[in-house]
């Protein structure tokens, strides 16, 4: 029976270890809760300049996001949050962070109820097929990422450089500036510690030694030479710490410590020609994959409106009569007619309407917002887009509950 | 009737069964302890330990002996205390150092690219000679706790400049003043370690500007003193074969 067993289980491992593994795609962003996403951070106008670069070349990744004013309270509000990208590891290195204009390297403080416009500059490392999303981390809320496209690296790892250039006049290169002191220190030492080691190794050492030290001979377990050679490492060790810190110290003269702290950063400045919007009632039609909302919209602008897009989480349902072409956004995070409007004439300047909006799209499903059911706080949120004939824009944000509707309407 | 025979014939043939049972235990000690010593450092200093911008000078030099200094105290302990061997703090820091370049070269530079001028450990080994070697002359773990492990906290920082130092140098970056090693950071993406998460130059430590490098350094010696107090007798306390006695 036991060898049974043991052969079941080394044929299981052995097929385990031959079995097709398949590829990951992306980093999980849709295990993030649907509350979380459609009420705290609300991502827009995001653009990649380019989704194929080579070794050494950049991409810049841009767009804004607004901080919902209905942010839920079982999570942090972002007083210390980073500005940061979801990439799988250093595929990319990022070269530069700007939020409104401003180089933001380290944690700001963020405003709930404003708008934030970001530029981050990614210069291409390890070639591959990469996801790439801005992402805001929050302190104690963890992170919030916005929408993802794929980015082709292509080229060899291997000529990739990273110079930069100290205060002191130096141009180094990243990928290996200072490498080579810390490999030389680290054997230095090791053939130190490794003698020492070999130096006791070579003779017999446990139970003998036990033995003899049972026997009172402890004497004869430390020789004359032991401690002579013991007192040159000693000697040694102590010379070359000194040696190392003050040769560095004249080596490298000038030195700054780490810098940490928050950065300072305001917001955005808040339209003054804004169009109103309150959440009537909204439910959610599970089996039709679509939610209705009703709201009220007053038009404070001074020119006609009408509806043109829908996003919440990144997705985007449009009203393609209105909304102007989206860019090179991910077709998945779109639904190109997904939006429909009871009165769809233009909103004129002052007035204010009752709309029926209804937004579908197997999105709901596929991007996991329908698990909003089994969320600490069932509300959605999300913003509405408005556009003049012009094609100026007006957006404003919404949210409030979601009644699940669990039979076909 | 059974009867008990020697196992070996000659002193030289006992020699080489000794020896053979030497190496046998030293290679289970030292695979044994490479992962479970760097296992400890990863779930004690893990951070600090992986990344040149959380090498401070004020929680780095601070955390690390301290944290490292366990598994040296108890492993000094049994090999001098049972053997005479004055060898088991390097024997545990060259432990862990060998646990900790398996980890960076496969993990952080083998699977997620990271360079490995960006994740090198620190090393302890100078501190464990001469923890090793007061222990050796002294013969008294009340003076290698008060002069080894108090020489155990103060070299660390001085020990790693001749690597961390080429990090400090300053950048203009972007406008914004940062160190190579802070440039590393906000560069090499860490996707799950937002720079928020980082606990470096915070503290109250604020009276004593520039020099705040030897004080922490003296206020980790000095607790240093008691950590090897405590998991000295801690080794007293389980090395011991009185658990197993009348079983064997």
């Amino acid at each position: 029976m036991r060898r049974k067993i043991t052969n079941l289980g080394i044929i299981s491992l052995i097929l385990l270890s031959i079995a097709p593994a398949s590829l990951v795609n992306a980093h999980g962003e849709r295990s993030q809760e649907p509350f979380l996403r459609m009420l705290s951070v609300q991502w827009y106008d995001t653009k990649w300049s380019t989704d194929k670069v080579a070794v050494n070349e950049e991409v810049v990744l841009s767009g804004k996001f607004h901080l919902h004013t209905g942010w839920p309270e079982a999570i942090a509000k972002p007083d210390v949050a980073f500005m940061h990208v979801y990439v799988p590891g250093p595929v990319f290195v990022r070269k530069g962070v700007w939020v409104n204009g401003k180089p933001m390297v380290r944690s700001a403080s963020y405003e709930i109820g404003r708008d934030y416009e970001y530029k981050i500059v990614m210069k291409a490392r390890r070639p591959g097929m990469h996801h790439l999303h801005p992402m805001l981390n929050i302190k104690d809320g963890g992170p919030n990422a916005g929408p993802g496209n794929w980015v082709e690296i292509t080229g060899d790892a291997a000529d990739f450089t990273n110079p930069v250039t100290t205060l002191t006049g130096e141009t180094v290169d990243l990928e290996t500036w200072g490498w080579s002191r810390v490999r030389n220190w680290h054997i230095l030492w090791a053939l130190l510690g490794g003698f020492w080691l070999v130096w006791w190794l070579r003779r017999p050492l446990l139970a003998g030694r036990n033995i003899l030290l049972r026997q009172g001979r402890e004497d004869e377990l430390i020789t004359p030479m032991d401690r002579k050679v013991g007192m040159g490492l000693g000697i040694l060790t102590l010379a070359l710490i000194f040696y190392g810190y003050f040769s560095t110290i004249d080596k490298f003269p000038i030195t700054v410590p780490l810098q940490a702290g928050l950065m300072e950063l305001n917001p955005l400045p808040v339209d003054e020609d804004v169009v109103e919007v309150e959440l009537q009632e909204a439910h959610y039609d599970i089996p039709g994959r679509s939610v209705r909302m009703t709201v009220n919209v007053t038009n404070g602008a001074t020119s006609p409106v009408r509806l043109g897009e829908f996003a919440t989480a990144s997705i985007r349902w449009l009203n393609a009569d209105v909304a102007p072409d989206v860019g090179p956004y991910p077709q998945d995070l779109i639904a190109l007619n997904g939006l429909e409007v009871d009165s769809d004439t233009p909103i004129q300047p002052g007035e204010t309407r009752t709309l029926n909006i209804v937004a579908t799209d197997a999105a709901w499903e596929t991007e996991r917002l329908a698990l909003l059911i089994y969320d600490p706080d069932s509300r959605f949120g999300g913003m509405l887009f408005f556009y003049d004939e012009n094609g100026k824009r007006h957006k404003q944000t919404f949210g409030g509950p979601l009644i699940p509707t669990f039979t076909a309407i | 009737m059974r009867t008990v025979a020697p196992g070996v014939d000659s002193y030289a043939e006992a020699y080489r069964v000794h020896r053979a049972f030497d190496y046998i235990l030293v290679f289970i000690f030292i695979t044994l302890l490479t992962g479970i010593h760097h296992l400890h450092a990863m779930l004690s200093v893990g951070d600090w330990t992986f990344w040149t911008d959380w090498k401070d000078r004020r929680w780095w030099l601070f955390v690390i002996p301290l944290s490292s200094l366990v598994f040296p105290v108890v492993g000094q302990y049994i090999l001098w205390q049972h053997c005479r061997v004055p060898f088991g703090a390097t024997l545990m820091v060259v432990c862990l150092l060998l646990g900790q370049w398996i980890d960076r070269v496969n993990n952080f530079a083998g699977w997620v690219y990271y360079p490995l001028n960006f994740v090198w450990p620190g090393t302890l080994l100078p501190s464990a000679i001469i923890l090793d070697l007061v222990l050796m002359f002294t013969n008294s773990y009340v003076l290698t706790a008060v002069l080894g492990a108090w020489s155990w906290g103060i070299l660390f920082y001085p020990s790693q400049w001749y690597m961390l130092g080429a990090f400090h140098l300053p950048v203009d970056y972007h406008g914004v003043l940062m160190s190579i090693a802070d440039v590393q950071g906000f560069e090499y993406i860490r996707t799950g370690t937002p720079e928020y998460i980082r606990i470096i130059e915070k503290g109250t430590l604020r009276t004593f500007g520039q020099d705040v490098t030897p004080v922490s350094a003296f206020f980790c010696a000095f607790a240093c003193i008691l950590v090897y107090f405590v998991f000295n007798q801690f080794a007293k306390l389980v090395a011991s074969v009185k658990f197993i006695k009348g079983r064997i």
